[in-house]
């Protein structure tokens, strides 16, 4: 593909291509010294050393590549290092100008030769320090990423102690501006990153898949007076006496002993806007009783967006911080305790997850976006009476965006109760997102009851259509449609949503504007499905209601369905313009929009017939 | 709540008008935002838009821009960070990730040509994720396979190619 001798690469200006430079691995952006004099030393101001290598374990040395010796596979690994450790160096003297990005990725199959690559030399007792080769720099990146393990893949909090790869010797404390470490045990380093303290321009703090100690994260927040972005993923974190404790030292429950007060995670960011604490553990706990049910406690009072994703627990922000406009909180499921089915128990446990819920909640009250995944169902989360709302909700009298993902249960009427819930707390919301889903997680469920279910259901869902198929040629003479092909299902026929229906809620009288729909139209239930129901809620009492938008990522609804065509979502005169965007996920390019607009605008609503049709079971061909 | 969107006009170099809300580009463009800010006091109080020229970028790029724009910072303009990127915890695929690398699959002149708008727009992502796809371009190909993708001309003589080979060998 040459672009007709026009080289409008090199065309750039300088900067342009250095900056361009600045994401190639250094051994490529030397290599680019060859392709003609505008190219020659342009590398070496780039400001960026790029080092990574590809790691292979003496198996993968012995197995892939016919060297058939132990000896062999080790003088291979030792000679890739030194390689490795040869062009750092070089890559290192060639640069001319500050390097502002150093980044190490080293990527293998085999967790331990990682560690030996970076630690260990030929000569057995001799270590080195691949890592330690640190000029001045701006911004380090050290990433040693294996394959990581499933379990890493699935939404885990850490509880593990990640095996170390790397230590770090030094840090150029008085440049460093983003650390950026991933796959690391901290705790061999903590002498070299407390003697570095403080890091006086440090702004950007990444620590992911690494452990480290409490306190040593703490010494480096402190010293860091600029640092604003912080985020902290899949970390396991060491309180002080972690080595003191081992996993099973725990007081016998038997002697009816007082239990422990929880643990807390304290951790204060002074300087810090942003935060993200996501899948963060601490060494595992007692599963049994202790369910590890520790606190978190924050202090971070400048900061402007927190993120959230782990377990419902105890959370507070010890002082307050009133910019705090965006919060963006993820819990995920916790199964039901399996050694304990009492129901009083499961109770009590259901009540606490409410309660943590909504108290998690109460430290967001200056938000202005609110965006809520919940693992559990929905119903878990609602304020059901009177009493249980007084003593759980608080307003959020800033909140204009909403958005809540969720389960919910096809029969249950709870769900509802939790939206409304979140309607009554957030007056002044303009726009709300909800994604419901009806299905259940069952990774956790025993496989094979998982996959007998799944069979029972796809029979049955078969069986169910293939009945609605058929009564719609036995009701094709009885109904009379526009076109007789269709059954129906009447507006009337939706009924309204208790919790929701016949209450009044400030937002929906004055500035709700926008709703977004995301759930499963499920064929069997058309006239109960909470969505559905929703979408009429909304048309009917959001006054100032300009969009909604619907999507009904329903595969099974292809089959028997030409959605845009049969399917017809009429939202007729609603005092404004209302605009319904039907939108199918696997049929984007043909969604449809449909829009009315009264032309009176005085209409009352009571009196008008608002027309909401659902047109069933247009069977498509089916190519077998 | 501030019900009406305030648009601004923006015109290509080759005479395309588009509209874009004021509050989504102000987020996502630098000079945009500069541009707007002079324009303000002018304004005050007049129904009028904004039309704003942008002499250096065509309009075909200029579409790409903002479809680029409105994707990116448009859901987030609420609070004005827009900093989904940050938000992306382990595991999860950023929702935009795709819609990125799609948007930079095009051919090498269009997407110079996206580096120079980032690049003036001031559009500091828009910006890092050009360069990083023209850099992605460099990865893994010969010196060879490089000068042909983009036309390069190797004007070196051949001892001027053998000394620089000899320079950099720990490259090759």
């Amino acid at each position: 593909m040459t672009t007709g001798g026009d080289d409008r690469l090199s065309e750039l200006s300088d900067d342009l291509l250095r900056r361009i430079l600045y994401f190639v691995s250094s051994r490529d952006a030397a290599s680019t010294s060859l392709l003609s004099r505008r190219w020659g030393s342009l590398f070496r101001t780039s400001g960026a050393v790029n080092l990574a290598v590809q790691v292979h374990g003496y198996k993968h040395l012995r197995y892939g590549r016919s060297i058939s010796s132990y000896q062999e596979a080790e003088e291979a690994f030792f000679s890739n290092q030194e390689i490795f450790v040869d062009g750092a160096k070089a890559a290192l003297d060639a640069a001319e100008a500050p390097i502002t990005r150093l980044t190490l990725r080293v990527d293998s199959d085999d967790n331990d030769a990682i560690s030996k690559f970076l630690c260990r030399s030929r000569a057995r007792d001799t270590k080195v320090d691949v890592v330690g080769a640190v000029v001045s720099h701006k911004e380090l990146r050290v990433a040693a990423a294996v394959n990581l393990p499933y379990r890493y893949l699935h939404d885990v909090e850490a509880k593990y102690r990640h095996e170390g790869y790397y230590g770090l010797a030094s840090l150029p404390s008085e440049t460093l501006c983003v650390l950026d470490l991933t796959g690391s045990d901290l705790t061999r380093s903590s002498s070299a990153l407390m003697a570095a303290l403080p890091l006086p321009r440090l702004a950007t703090l990444r620590l992911r898949f690494c452990s480290v100690e409490l306190e040593l994260l703490q010494a480096m927040s402190d010293a860091a007076p600029e640092l604003t972005t912080v985020q902290l993923e899949s970390l396991l974190l060491l309180p002080p006496d972690y080595q003191q404790k081992t996993r099973f030292d725990y007081p016998d429950e038997l002697d009816g002993a007082e239990p422990e007060p929880p643990p807390v995670l304290r951790l204060s960011f002074q300087a810090a806007t942003t935060l993200v604490l996501a899948l963060c553990g601490m060494p595992e706990q007692d599963d049994r009783r202790g369910r590890s049910r520790w606190a978190i406690e924050i202090d971070a009072p400048r900061l402007q967006s927190f993120k959230y994703k782990g377990f419902m627990r105890r959370f507070f922000l010890r002082s307050a911080a009133p910019g705090l406009a965006r919060a963006d909180l993820h819990f995920l499921r916790r199964d039901p305790d399996p050694y304990n089915q009492n129901d009083s128990d499961n109770d009590s446990e259901k009540e606490i997850a409410r309660m943590l819920f909504w108290q998690f909640l109460h430290n967001f009250t200056n938000a202005k976006t609110l965006k809520l995944k919940v693992g559990n169902d929905l119903k878990d989360i609602a304020a059901i009476g009177e009493a249980r709302r007084a003593r759980l909700l608080c307003v959020f009298p800033r909140v204009e965006r909403l958005e809540l993902e969720g389960v919910h249960l096809p029969k249950s009427k709870t769900a509802a109760v939790a939206i409304a819930n979140l309607l009554h707390c957030c007056p002044v919301l303009g726009e709300i997102v909800l994604k419901l889903t009806t299905a259940t997680a069952l990774r956790d469920k025993d496989s094979r009851y998982g996959h007998e279910f799944l069979q029972r259901k796809d029979r049955s869902d078969y069986n169910k259509s293939m009945d609605r198929f058929v009564s719609r040629w036995k009701s094709k003479t009885t109904i009379a449609m526009e076109d007789s092909n269709f059954g129906d299902n009447k507006y009337d026929d939706v009924p309204g949503i208790p919790g929701l229906s016949g209450r009044s809620f400030a937002c929906l009288q004055r500035t709700l504007r926008r709703v977004g729909l995301q759930f499963r139209l499920d064929n069997n239930s058309i006239s109960s499905c909470l969505g559905l129901r929703l979408i009429k809620f909304f048309a009917e009492h959001a006054m100032v209601l300009e969009e909604m938008s619907i999507d009904t990522g329903n595969r099974r609804l292809d089959e028997h369905l030409n959605f845009n065509v049969e399917t017809r979502i009429a939202l007729a005169p609603i005092p404004i313009s209302a605009t319904a965007s039907i939108q199918h996920k696997n049929l984007a390019e043909r969604s449809s929009e449909f829009s009315r607009i009264s032309t009176d605008s005085t209409t009352d609503l009571a009196k008008s017939t608002v027309g909401f049709t659902v047109l069933p079971l247009q069977r498509q061909e089916w190519k077998s | 709540m501030a019900s009406e969107k305030k648009v601004v006009f923006l015109r290509s170099s080759d005479g395309e008008a588009f509209e874009v809300s004021e509050e989504v580009i102000s987020a996502a463009s630098v000079t945009i935002k500069g541009m707007i800010d002079e324009e303000s006091p002018s304004r005050a109080d007049t129904a009028a838009t904004t039309t704003l020229a942008i002499p250096n970028v065509t309009a075909a790029t200029l579409s790409r821009v903002l479809h680029y724009v409105n994707k990116h910072f448009d859901a987030a303009a609420v609070v004005g960070r827009p900093d989904d990127y940050i938000f992306c915890a382990p595991g999860d695929e950023h929702p935009l990730a795709r819609f990125d690398d799609d948007f930079v699959d095009v051919d090498n002149d269009t997407l110079i040509d996206l580096v120079h708008a980032a690049e003036y727009l001031h559009i500091k992502k828009l910006f890092d994720l050009t360069c990083k796809a023209v850099a992605d371009k460099l990865k893994g190909r010969t010196i060879d396979q490089i000068r042909e993708t983009f036309g390069i001309v190797n004007d070196y003589t051949v001892e001027e190619e053998v000394e620089v080979y000899r320079e950099n060998s720990w490259a090759f």
